[in-house]
């Protein structure tokens, strides 16, 4: 390469830069979840209880996995739960509020493996016990059971 | 001179020739060739680093009841946090990748021979830095894997033995991981660290410039270029390549974050970071002492690497048994890192 | 072999210009807008204020041509009732900071620290103070009048 075509080259470069940064703009607003309050204003519809629940869902860090709204969760390379922490605002399908509570508390230790002859995922439930008190765990499972889309009634899947 | 020039050299009074000389220098024609652009890069990796690391401690709180929500509010909630934490992730990954492969084609090309050993040896000394960066910065992070990984790693150096534990007790602030530990990971990350690295970096690069570039073995050619324009051009593409490159993995792998640090409960698997594969693995398979001594011994191996071959090639003229055992290490620490990556 | 036509100084050195032109142009915009985001990542994002009702008077406090004083736990305010229409203007001097009073027989807003002159619609008139008293927004409902003030301010 000449010299000038390598300077033109590094100015395509600089503006192939320009266009991957302008990228990252448009990426910004649905990169960050809107301040937490807003979203579980949205859920909750000023209901005071869910409320509750909603902020027992913040204290302990359940979005950190599962997402601010239940609904965006994170990698789990090699989880059966198609390789990502499963979302839970469908749990009001699978779950009665016992199971849903005593699953909270008991965590899930070891996340079963995709392939079973891949490594372990990373991440797992954690045990809440002792940690979620029974007044709290019933506000959580309620506000779990909220997180149900309104028209997802009999999704069949 | 212009009336500036002679302005600026009355205030300044260093000849304009010497600086104008370093840029006329004529460089051998074999390093055109790309791979002998890897040395620079992790110059401008580190630069980047440093760049967003500090961008970033304008929102990370180094407390331990802090740490994880300031890592969250800068993923998900800071303008464009979620950017500059991925460019300094992806760089830091970056960053250990170049630095091995610099160090494989210095190897490779036997450029660490006399006059350039101590060369050779402040560069595995910035290649220990950059692991001491990785090592640190992962634990600031304080969620599950980065909590245990600090403990791990921190007990992993209390079984040395004499110096074992005071060192541990010094990096943790004392006997148990507790709020102090996080504090000095933190200054040794953004304050120790970077201290000794820039150090470092100053000597190696004076040292390579004073000797000039080595000689490739097996390139009979003579000819050269020159610095300006036609290297720096070179080190242009490269470095507009590594930063679309990095703006492009925070896109489409932007940070994510574990659930938070909890003492009291273990996860199912601890596994470092994949840099750490192969030590990790390693000290999986044999008893602790035996599994001590050979990463040291590996270190040390390294350190000393010119004066050994020297020796070998005394020893063997011609077999080239320099060569034989470095791609046996090689092969050794790669599958050991592809074991515990697969199998882990 | 045929003779390659060697390209004149004039065009080498138009096209080395271009070059130097695109190069210079492309490197500026990539790193600019990088810096760009660095700078947008460090500039604080200010939440827009909240009003907040808090109930200050009665309109029956408040007949036409009155202005009412009103302490509230977040300051003090003016309410006047000009022509059927209910105003607030806030009590403190934009001057100092001091508490205006109102003077019905010269049909001003004096302050007493250091004889600042305010017209009835609460703009500067005479003496030191800089700008007009602060206008603050009303909303009157069941015959109560309240004063809009940002949230951050209310005390509950």
């Amino acid at each position: 390469m000449t010299i000038t075509s390598q300077k033109i080259f590094v100015g395509f470069l600089g503006l192939a830069l320009c266009a991957s940064v302008a990228t990252v703009g448009y990426v910004d607003a649905s990169r960050r979840h809107k301040a937490v309050a807003e979203t579980t204003a949205e859920a909750t519809k000023l209901n005071p209880d869910l409320q509750k629940g909603a902020e027992i869902y913040q204290k302990y860090t359940c979005f950190a996995c599962h997402g601010v709204d239940g609904n965006h969760p994170v990698d789990n390379f090699n989880a059966q739960t198609a390789q990502k922490v499963p979302p839970v605002n469908h749990v009001a399908e699978s779950y009665t509020k016992e199971e849903l509570a005593k699953k909270i508390w008991d965590g899930v230790p070891l996340e079963p493996k995709l392939d079973p002859n891949g490594p372990t995922p990373p991440l797992h439930m954690p045990s809440y016990k002792g940690i979620v008190s029974q007044d709290d765990m019933t506000l959580l499972v309620d506000y779990l059971f909220s997180l149900k889309p309104k028209d997802a009634e009999n999704l069949g899947f | 001179m212009t009336r500036f020039g002679r302005w600026l050299y009355n205030r300044v009074p260093v000849d304009p020739e010497t600086l104008r000389k370093p840029l006329r220098e004529e460089l051998p024609v074999h390093l055109k060739q790309w791979m002998l652009c890897l040395g620079g890069t992790p110059l401008l990796l580190f630069l980047i680093l440093a760049t967003t690391g500090i961008l970033l401690t304008f929102y990370y709180v180094p407390d331990p009841s802090h740490a994880y929500e300031s890592v969250e509010n800068i993923s998900f909630h800071v303008r464009f946090g979620w950017f500059i934490r991925g460019i300094h992730r992806g760089a830091a990954q970056l960053m250990i990748l170049t630095t091995l492969l610099h160090i494989i084609r210095v190897f490779g090309t036997r450029a660490y021979r006399k006059p350039r050993e101590l060369t050779w040896m402040l560069g595995v000394a910035l290649f220990l830095t950059v692991m001491g960066f990785a090592f640190t910065g992962y634990s600031l992070v304080n969620d599950q894997l980065s909590y245990w990984a600090t403990i791990v790693g921190t007990n992993m150096v209390g079984t040395m033995p004499v110096i074992g534990k005071p060192l541990l007790y010094l990096l943790r602030g004392g006997p148990e991981v507790n709020p102090n530990t996080m504090s000095r990971f933190y200054d040794i990350h953004i304050g120790i660290l970077p201290t000794i690295t820039t150090l470092l970096v100053v000597g190696h690069i004076v040292l390579v410039r004073l000797h000039g570039v080595a000689r490739l073995e097996e390139d009979p050619r003579t000819e050269t270029y020159a610095f300006f324009p036609d290297h720096v051009l070179r080190e242009l593409i490269v470095g507009l390549v590594v930063v679309i490159g990095l703006v492009n993995y925070a896109i489409f792998f932007p940070p994510h974050i574990g659930p938070p640090a909890n003492p009291l409960i273990t996860p199912a698997t601890i596994r470092p970071e994949w840099y750490f594969w192969p030590v990790f693995r390693w000290l999986e398979l044999v008893p602790e002492m035996i599994g001590l001594a050979g990463v040291l011994l590996y270190v040390l191996g390294m350190f000393l690497w010119p004066f050994i071959d020297e020796g070998l090639e005394k020893v063997a003229p011609k077999r080239h048994l320099g060569r034989i055992v470095g791609t046996v290490a090689f092969l050794i620490t790669l599958g050991l890192l592809l074991w515990e990556g697969i199998a882990g | 072999m045929e003779e390659c036509v060697q390209p004149s100084a004039e065009e080498r050195s138009r096209r080395e210009f271009l070059a130097n032109l695109i190069m210079g142009i492309g490197v500026t915009l990539g790193v600019g807008s990088l810096f760009m985001r660095f700078f947008q990542y460090l500039y604080p994002v200010v939440e827009p204020v909240k009003l907040v009702e808090v109930l200050a008077a009665k309109t029956s406090d408040i007949p036409s041509g009155a202005v009412h004083f009103v302490q509230l736990a977040e300051g003090p305010v003016m309410i006047q009732n000009v022509g059927g229409q209910l105003h607030a203007l806030s009590a403190i001097c934009t001057h100092m900071g001091c508490i205006v009073k109102w003077h019905p027989e010269l049909n001003e807003f004096i302050c007493p620290c250091h004889r600042g002159v305010y017209g009835i619609d609460g703009n500067n008139i005479s003496g030191p103070p800089p700008r007009p008293m602060g206008k603050l927004a009303i909303k009157v409902r069941d015959g109560n009048v309240y004063v809009m003030i940002p949230a951050q301010k209310v005390q509950t």
